[in-house]
């Protein structure tokens, strides 16, 4: 075992843990409401990381679509698990079988979500006209038509495929939308659920495998395609966008419930990656580095951008030299102290690509 | 030679602790090392270590504590401008080792202070210059923690046992005496 | 262990040199035949400390405990502090009347250097009493002071 570095070449990794939940601190970042005014929906959208996790899929041929330096472009983690995926998606060269290092410093790659559910924004509230029922609202972004649909105790399948458990409480509906930024979804009334079908116990936590969660959203865009390509399959997969949004739901008082997201999933391109939040993200130098920005600056040397995140906390505070630096003398995130178990360089200047 | 090679991020921090003084603390480095700081630390309000309001006109409290880089600035979270003090100044010094910002400022009082954190050389008993430090914090980081240090004194991890006996036994008295030190040593003169 | 600035180009102030030797000194040195710590508690300046040296064996000095007094005045370490033996000895660097270190006598204070510290001082001292023009004088009787 060794430390190793790389900020050009990707290498296989120990597998991801999910993170606990991030401790409060003074970089927490919340990715801001986008005001209607705003043109892009990247703001929100940047507050991300995305971990593959399946290495059969991570495996697939990267296409190169509508690839533009714009906004709406997620860094990318992709993981591969075990040596089998030792092939470097980015330059397709292959990796020379090495000893795992012990802490992985990899860069982070860049895909761009069509469609985004405000985990924050997520609410289930009693329908109204059918006081037994609960009905589904959040507000989403969408470059592109498309549409949302509702699984309860829904599994998720090899393909991204979700399939309701107990079909015979209810049936899952396509429900269209257009596109938009800052678009509110409101389940129509009477298609709701009755929550009091189920155990609050099975409510609030997903199964063993965390294939199984009590709320699914599932959101998907699709891109304008040429007719001629309307009936290749393959086409039609890569142009599919989905945010697959997976919750709890926790009992307040009375019978309000509290909805938890646990994970969010984007598939693109037939991949599957996970979304997570990085913190300190959204003040970092997406818009170029001025010198006397606090914000933007590594926290350790105070000069260069912050450009690397630190896993399972991340917190993306530093520089990659800084990182290197830190990595020799602590093995604790600067910023909240938790141990560190990768770090990853995340451009986000746009033109990069 | 001292100051060759001194590293962006301290300069950086020199700069806005001159220019932006965080209320009630001022740091200057001193000429021939631009490691070591001369620092100022006014006793928060509501602590022993408050500053005494003694009716002088803020020109002339300038004159007798000539400690301030920026009065205005630095006395913002005073009470107001008219009343003005020769109290509660606390003298410290801090030196950046080698290793900083792997490693933490050295920091210690100068000025005489009754705390139960704090011993008779000055040294201070704060987690964060010690196993808590991270290179994240600063310098202005450090002296705001001191500072609160100050209002919120702990006798459960002491570094004065006497005081500290003194604090947990008879607070009151200890408070006195913690009042009576900073009339007596921390007169910023 | 170096203190101090050690070839560096960051200089350690005098006072956290001082309080990184006050430290070392209550954490004991070595084999203990040579130790230190402040003389006044409550001088923030840390000026007059006192060093123990226990004579080394195979010379007349072997067992005898010397007691010292070393001064670091403001500018400690740029220069050596001023040592004086308390406890009475007869060796060449010390003064027979007043116990004083003569630094032109001692090459560890005439050739000074910032780095050197108290811990330098006694541990040469203590070699000192071991050469061979020192490790037979006749000395004065035990317990007695200068």
């Amino acid at each position: 075992m060794g430390l190793s570095w790389s900020n050009t070449r990707r290498r296989t990794a120990t597998c991801y843990h999910p993170p606990p939940q991030p401790p409060s601190c003074y970089y927490h970042h919340h990715a801001e409401p986008i005001s209607p005014s705003s043109s892009s929906a990247t703001t929100l959208l940047l507050s991300f990381i995305i971990i593959t996790r399946n290495p059969s899929l991570s495996l697939l041929p990267h296409r190169h679509h509508h690839i533009k330096p714009t906004n709406g472009w997620y860094p990318v983690i992709r993981h591969h698990v075990g040596f089998a995926s030792a092939i470097n998606t980015a330059t397709a060269q292959p990796i020379l079988p090495e000893p795992a290092p012990f802490v992985d410093h990899q860069n982070a790659k860049r895909v761009r979500n069509d469609v985004n559910v405000h985990k924050d924004t997520l609410k289930v509230e009693i329908d109204v006209s059918n006081p037994d029922h609960h009905l589904v609202s959040f507000v989403f972004d969408a470059l592109f038509d498309g549409s949302v649909t509702i699984f309860y105790f829904a599994k998720e399948e090899q393909d991204g495929k979700f399939f309701p458990a107990f079909p015979e409480a209810h049936l899952p509906e396509k429900i269209s939308f257009q596109k938009g930024l800052g678009q509110k979804f409101h389940q129509p009334s009477g298609t709701g659920i009755g929550l009091g079908f189920f155990e609050l116990d099975d409510l609030s936590k997903s199964s063993p495998e965390e294939d199984v969660f009590p709320l699914v959203i599932a959101a998907e865009t699709f891109l304008p395609v040429d007719l001629t390509n309307e009936n290749d399959d393959s086409v039609l997969n890569t142009l599919r966008h989905m945010q697959i949004t997976q919750a709890v739901l926790e009992r307040k008082n009375g019978d309000s419930f509290h909805v938890r997201v646990i994970r969010q999933i984007l598939w693109v391109a037939g991949v599957r990656y996970e979304l997570r939040e990085i913190y300190g993200i959204g003040s970092s130098a997406t818009e170029g580095f001025d010198d006397s920005d606090q914000g933007k600056e590594c926290v350790i040397c105070m000069t260069e951008p912050k450009d690397t995140a630190v896993l399972p906390c991340r917190h993306m505070c530093m520089c990659g030299e800084c990182a290197k630096e830190l990595r020799l003398q602590s093995n604790k995130c600067p910023i909240c102290r938790q141990p560190i178990e990768q770090l990853i360089g995340i451009k986000i200047n746009s033109g990069d690509q | 030679m001292a100051n060759s090679n001194l590293p962006r991020r301290i300069i950086k921090e020199t700069q806005r602790l001159l220019s932006e003084p965080a209320p009630g603390i001022s740091a200057s480095p001193s000429e021939d090392n631009m490691r070591y700081f001369n620092v100022m630390i006014l006793g928060p309000t509501q602590s022993p270590y408050e500053a005494l309001h003694v009716e002088f006109s803020a020109a002339n409290r300038l004159k007798l504590c000539g400690c301030m880089v920026q009065p205005h600035k630095a006395l913002g979270s005073w009470r107001s401008p008219s009343t003005s003090s020769c109290g509660g100044v606390f003298k410290l010094e801090l030196f950046l080792p080698e290793e900083y910002p792997m490693a933490a400022p050295k920091v210690r009082f100068l000025t005489k202070i009754y705390h139960p954190n704090i011993d008779k050389l000055g040294r201070i008993c704060l987690d964060i210059l010690k196993d808590k430090w991270s290179p994240a914090l600063q310098i202005r980081t450090v002296l705001l923690s001191i500072q609160a240090l100050l209002s919120a004194p702990n006798p459960d991890d002491p570094l004065s046992e006497n005081i500290a006996k003194h604090w947990k036994t008879k607070e009151a008295e200890a408070v006195e005496t913690a009042k009576e030190w900073t009339r007596l040593y921390a007169s910023g003169a | 262990m170096t203190l101090g600035s050690g070839g560096s180009s960051v200089v350690v102030p005098r006072n956290f040199r001082l309080l990184e030797e006050l430290e070392r000194g209550e954490k004991g040195i070595g084999d203990g035949t040579v130790s230190y710590g402040m003389d006044d508690g409550d001088d923030i300046y840390m000026r007059s400390w006192t060093g123990t040296v226990i004579g080394p064996h195979n010379t007349v000095h072997e067992g005898r405990i010397y007691q010292l007094k070393l001064f670091c005045d403001k500018d400690y370490p740029e220069k050596p502090p001023s040592v004086r033996f308390h406890s009475r000895i007869n060796i060449t660097c010390v003064n027979h009347e007043t116990g004083v270190v003569e630094p032109k006598k001692f090459a560890l204070l005439a050739n000074w250097q910032r780095e050197y510290t108290m811990e330098d001082i006694l541990t040469q001292l203590k070699k000192e009493m071991a050469t061979p023009h020192n490790r037979k004088l006749v000395q004065p009787p035990e317990g007695t002071y200068f």
